[in-house]
């Protein structure tokens, strides 16, 4: 359990009985922190208060928000950012990048072999019938080799630390994966809070995203040129991640569009309507989900998508980043199989590891897990911004007999993981300080090349005791350094 | 540049002058009603009838009283034209195309829109009432300014100017028609006395009054004035003044073609004007006609740079 102090006081930091991340059992610092936690409390409570005030007021003046919907209106709210940054040594984030980059190759392989000839059925490595009950298996896409045989351009994973100081793969969200701009935007507010630490440290830039994510998109133009055009395709502004969206286009001097902007010609180009006419468009970023795309090859009453936009894209006149169809790897199911993946495509073995996880379809495994509903986190398969679970020591006796009812009616829609003690590190709650627990999602890329972010978004549970990091779920952010040993 | 970002531009532009002339309106109407007799019936009829709105408001109040007209015309959500809504559409056009203004003007939009939100209550009692317009107005010009200024002049800064000039004209030109005329005619002669008082209203009502007095060495009269907000090239409200600055951001955008044509047909109709015999009835078809020529500008606007042509 978590020991509150109540105020700043860093002698009276306790990190309770998870790794924390800066502060070591003995409150001693950990290797790479004893320069920051030095500096922060050579500021004094007093001072770090003041910094804090500074970098709300900045983000106030920046107009970094999100969306939050509440009784039927949209707020925007303010980011909520907390200043104390998370650090990561680049010795241990090398291995890191490297498993990162080793999992979303295996992901890509596996989604471009279920796409065609399904060599992992044949060779049972994974049932079939457990991918094709999959909810976002695309029948559409099917037969189709996006250009290098890469689906998932951009992965945004899960990742936590145990208490033994493990670090695991949570999930890999390949949908639509969001928080990256947040990431830059941290960085920004921490250069304006602490430019001091920034002389001290050598700390990995992340800067170079947008560009990264520009090469990563223009790899993929089916009209190999110097300057393709590029498109950020956004549900609106209603959308929680619409600043998300228009900051990326901005950053990448790419247009941000709506589905009503795009059009596919006779030629079967996609095309967007701009003061001088129609002009074609040949990689979209897009930012809506599958089934809202076309109307004419999904749901057909979406009003976000563009009718044809399938037809184009499996005729090679477009390419969409993630491709359609990627999201049937985006399922907690198929995560539990991915280091088998590894081990089947890429003759490796996992550099990270995943989280246990029991496959509820399974009869014995789903067995064990009713048996021990109240010691496991049940997690609807196919689910993401931490809806629909349950953690099974904190639920009441009625959740618990609710789920289990829901996993008997449909077992192949959820697992269960051991409840992980995520690590914490030294964050300000009101005016005081205390160990919060984070997660971390870095963001990698494939295109022509890989690229993993120098770190990536520290989601924090800002409130005490709390394991959800979600930001729809009051959840909040740091910066987050990879320095050099 | 998409279509649909122009297109916001020009409703953005649109929207906050919309907003504007209602303040300047109200403001006028406020002025008018201390200055002429208790007896004088028709102003918040007028107020109605330039604002093209006394039909929908007929159908939701009794009366035309100074509370109920005022509330119809200021904070009403249910008129897509009060004032309040003009600046929620104006801030919800420039929401969506924040990334190609300077940073500052979508603040200041923010602001304007929640002030006047805010303060649309009070504003409602006759006493808090010309500070608030005075709000508004101050704050439409400093966003107008603030633009000019720190914008580029390039195609979206000519899109929300095309929006603002167009929405300005047509005020112009609807103030002309009715502001004075209809209170008139509605007195009959009981009101002949005050007839110099309504057409200063009419100046004042566009910040004109100064600049006609420079420019015109007689006493206010009807047909002076409606010859100067006709006619004069050089004051920023008048009718001829909006031609000549649409004719420069229209030819700073391609295809224009059209749209060109279409804004030297209003200037045709324009200069077909003798207000020596455009009093009473003659002003009201000849406004027609140009509030006609208008509508078919923005129609070419809308079909060359947003419309789906696919």
């Amino acid at each position: 359990m978590l020991i509150a102090s109540m105020e700043i006081d860093w002698a009276r930091y306790a990190a309770g009985s998870a790794y924390d991340e800066l502060v070591a059992g003995s409150g001693r610092a950990r290797p790479g922190a004893s320069a920051l936690l030095r500096y922060l409390k050579g500021l004094g409570g007093e001072e770090l208060l003041h910094r804090k005030k500074a970098a709300e007021q900045a983000i106030r003046a920046m107009g970094i928000t999100f969306t939050v919907y509440s009784e039927g209106s949209n707020l925007d709210r303010q980011w909520p950012y907390d200043i104390i940054p998370r650090i990561v040594r680049a010795t241990e984030w090398t291995r890191i990048e490297a498993g990162l980059k080793q999992r979303i190759t295996a992901l890509n392989c596996f989604i471009d072999d279920l796409y065609n000839e399904q060599h992992i059925f044949r060779d049972r490595i994974i049932p079939r019938e457990v991918i094709m009950d999959a909810g976002n298996f695309r029948e559409q896409c099917a037969g189709m080799r996006p250009l290098h045989g890469v689906w998932a351009h951009i992965c945004g994973s899960d990742l936590v630390r145990d208490k033994n100081g493990t670090v695991y793969v949570l999930e890999d969200n390949l949908r639509v994966p969001s928080g990256v701009s947040y990431m830059l935007e941290n960085r920004r507010i921490t250069k304006r809070v602490f430019p001091e630490l920034f002389e001290s440290y050598n700390i990995g830039p992340i800067d170079e995203y947008p560009a990264q994510l520009f090469d990563t998109l223009a790899s993929l133009s089916p009209r190999p040129k110097d300057d393709p055009e590029i498109v950020v395709l956004t549900p609106g502004i209603y959308n929680s991640a619409y600043f998300e969206h228009a900051f990326l286009a901005q950053q990448m001097g790419a247009e941000l569009v709506e589905g009503s902007d795009l059009v596919i010609g006779a030629d079967d180009c996609v095309y967007m309507r701009t003061i001088r006419g129609l002009a074609r468009v040949d990689v979209i970023y897009r930012r809506i989900d599958d089934a809202f795309l076309d109307p004419e090859a999904f749901r057909a009453d979406t009003m976000l998508g563009v009718a044809g936009l399938m037809r184009a894209w499996r005729k090679g006149r477009v390419a969409i980043a993630n491709a359609p169809g990627t999201g049937v790897a985006d399922d907690k199911v198929v995560y539990a199989y991915v280091p088998a993946m590894i081990k089947y495509y890429l003759d490796e073995d996992a550099i990270l590891p995943n989280v246990p996880t029991y496959l509820c379809f399974d009869a014995q495994q789903r067995k064990h897990v009713l048996a021990n509903l109240d010691k496991l986190v049940v997690k609807p398969a196919n689910e993401s911004g931490g809806y629909g679970i349950m953690i099974g020591p904190a639920a009441s006796r009625a959740t618990r007999q609710q789920f289990a009812q829901l996993i008997e009616a449909q077992p192949r829609n959820y697992v269960a993981q051991p409840v992980l003690c995520l690590s914490t590190t030294p964050t300000i709650l009101g005016r005081e300080l205390a160990p919060c627990h984070i997660d971390l999602r870095p963001f990698t890329l494939q295109g022509a090349r890989h690229y993993v972010t120098a770190g990536g978004l520290t989601r924090v549970a800002m409130r005490r005791g709390s394991l959800v990091v979600n930001s729809s779920q009051g959840g909040g952010s740091k910066d987050t350094w990879v320095i050099a040993d | 540049m998409l279509s649909r970002v122009a297109e916001r531009l020009y409703w953005l532009g649109r929207y906050v002058e919309r907003a504007e002339n209602t303040a300047r309106l109200i403001a006028v109407n406020n002025n008018l009603m201390l200055d002429l007799p208790n007896s004088a019936v028709g102003i918040w009829e007028s107020l109605l009838e330039i604002l093209a709105t006394g039909a929908e408001f007929g159908t939701r109040y009794n009366n035309v009283s100074e509370r109920n007209v005022i509330r119809w015309v200021l904070a009403e959500d249910a008129n897509g034209s009060s004032l309040v809504s003009s600046l929620r559409a104006a801030r919800e056009n420039a929401r969506t195309v924040r990334e190609v203004m300077p940073s500052e003007s979508w603040e200041l939009i923010n602001d304007l829109f929640w002030s006047a939100q805010e303060g649309a209550e009070s504003a409602l009692a006759r006493k808090s009432r010309p500070g608030y317009l005075d709000q508004i107005v101050l704050k439409s010009q400093q966003f107008a300014g603030m633009l000019h200024n720190t914008m580029s002049h390039r195609e979206p800064y000519h899109f929300i100017m095309l929006g603002a000039t167009l929405e300005r004209m047509d005020m112009t030109s609807r103030i002309v028609d009715t502001g004075a005329a209809s209170v008139l005619k509605r007195a009959g002669t009981s009101l002949a006395a005050y007839e110099n008082i309504l057409w200063m209203n009419v100046l004042m009502s566009l910040s004109a009054y100064q600049m006609y007095r420079q420019q015109v060495r007689e006493r206010v009269n009807g047909p002076d004035v409606v010859r100067f907000l006709l006619h004069d090239s050089a004051f920023p409200h008048a009718v001829a003044f909006g031609v000549d600055t649409l004719e420069h951001a229209l030819g700073q955008l391609p295809r224009s073609r059209l749209p060109l044509q279409g804004n030297r047909r209003v200037l045709q109709k324009l200069s077909r004007a003798n207000p020596d015999s455009l009093l009473g009835e003659g002003l009201h078809a000849f406004i027609d006609e140009l509030q006609i020529e208008l509508g078919a500008l923005h129609q070419e606007i809308v079909n060359t740079w947003f419309a789906a042509n696919d």
